[in-house]
């Protein structure tokens, strides 16, 4: 049976995914091709995964021939969270195609994918859905299993890959992160000595008005000691003149 | 310009980041946080010398009050001292027939 895109037709476009199985089968089938499924893959993403979800990852595997794919894959879904893009570690499917081997009681792989679709035989690119952990850059392939990590052993292109992810979480999340920092700073900054200006303006202010009272009181005390002596002498003063007018009544 | 010639400009340009702008960015950031939490610190301790200072200037104000009230009793005590002073000195006005002392 011959399967097409049903995306690419309803664009008009032929979108032709080749030969499926029952091959004597004539008749047509739909599904998706791999560009409609990282454009779907992205919409998703765009919405948000579900919060009960917060490990699922997705990988996309770029068959090992199409280096041309895996850069254009990688380019654009470089800096995505959630998504790692990869080359197929597989070599030819031996286990899936070994027609000669009978009763082979290894367990099947586990990397077969989930739809006919996302297989690797009929597509280059394939979306599967995987925990988030191994998605994680910080955590490489083969990692804590007796491998070596990823970057140590990786070839140039994936290190340099690997470097972009780091170097792109650096400018696009740290440094502007600490800029916005230096900003929240500043304005801190700022408003704080602006604070601190208007409060040695009041203190000012509360020192001279304190000072300027403290010498109307000392003036009013002078005064009023002033005043009480003043009016100690006239009483003095004042009983002389009675003792002198007694006195010269007497005579 | 060749490959070679434009990775090294761009390998000399991205170490003058890295080197330069990076740790300014830091060091800058650094002294805003020190200039922001002296400053901070600086308006608590004023805030407290203002709220210190509006108390005494409370109690010099109540101080002052006190004082324009006593100064006015002063001046009434000094009102009825002259008055009774000018009592005593009618007697001896006429007594001794002269005028009393004008001071």
């Amino acid at each position: 049976m011959r399967a097409f895109c049903a995306w690419c037709v309803a664009e008009g476009k032929p979108g032709d995914l080749g030969e499926r199985e029952p091959l004597a089968d004539p008749s047509e089938t739909h599904g998706i091709c791999w560009r409609h499924r990282l454009d779907s893959l992205a919409a998703v993403l765009k919405e948000g995964l579900p919060d009960a979800e917060p490990s699922i990852g997705f990988l996309i595997v770029v068959a090992r021939t199409r280096q041309d794919l895996f850069e254009e894959v990688s380019e654009q879904w470089l800096s995505v969270p959630h998504v790692r893009v990869v080359l197929d570690r597989r070599h030819g499917e031996r286990r899936a195609h070994r027609a000669d081997v009978h009763g082979d009681r290894r367990r099947a792989d586990r990397r077969t994918a989930p739809v006919v679709f996302d297989d690797g035989r009929h597509q280059p690119v394939m979306v599967l859905p995987i925990k988030r952990a191994a998605v994680a850059v910080e955590e490489p392939v083969g990692a804590g299993r007796g491998e070596a990590p990823v970057a140590e052993t990786a070839p140039p292109r994936e290190r340099f890959r690997e470097w972009i992810v780091a170097s792109r979480a650096i400018t696009q999340g740290t440094v502007p992160s600490m800029l916005a920092e230096r900003d929240r700073w500043s304005a801190r900054a700022a408003e704080a000595e602006s604070q601190l200006s208007q409060a040695r303006g009041d203190l000012e202010d509360l020192a001279l008005t304190l000072a300027g009272l403290h010498g109307r009181n000392d003036r009013l005390t002078r005064q009023q000691t002033e005043a009480a002596q003043a009016l100690a002498a006239a009483l003095r003063h004042m009983k002389r003149a009675m003792d002198l007018t007694n006195l010269a009544q007497g005579e | 310009m060749d490959t070679r010639r434009q990775v090294e400009e761009w390998l000399q340009h991205s170490r003058r980041i890295v080197e330069d702008v990076l740790p300014g960015l830091l060091d800058e950031r650094d002294e805003l946080m020190r200039r922001a939490l002296n400053a901070e610190d600086e308006v608590t301790r004023l805030t407290e010398r203002a709220a210190t200072l509006r108390d005494e200037l409370a109690r010099s104000k109540s101080e002052h009050e006190a004082l324009l009230r006593r100064h006015t009793e002063i001046a009434e005590s000094m009102g009825h001292a002259m008055a009774q002073l000018t009592q005593v000195f009618e007697p001896m006005k006429r007594m001794l027939g002269e005028a009393p002392p004008s001071s």
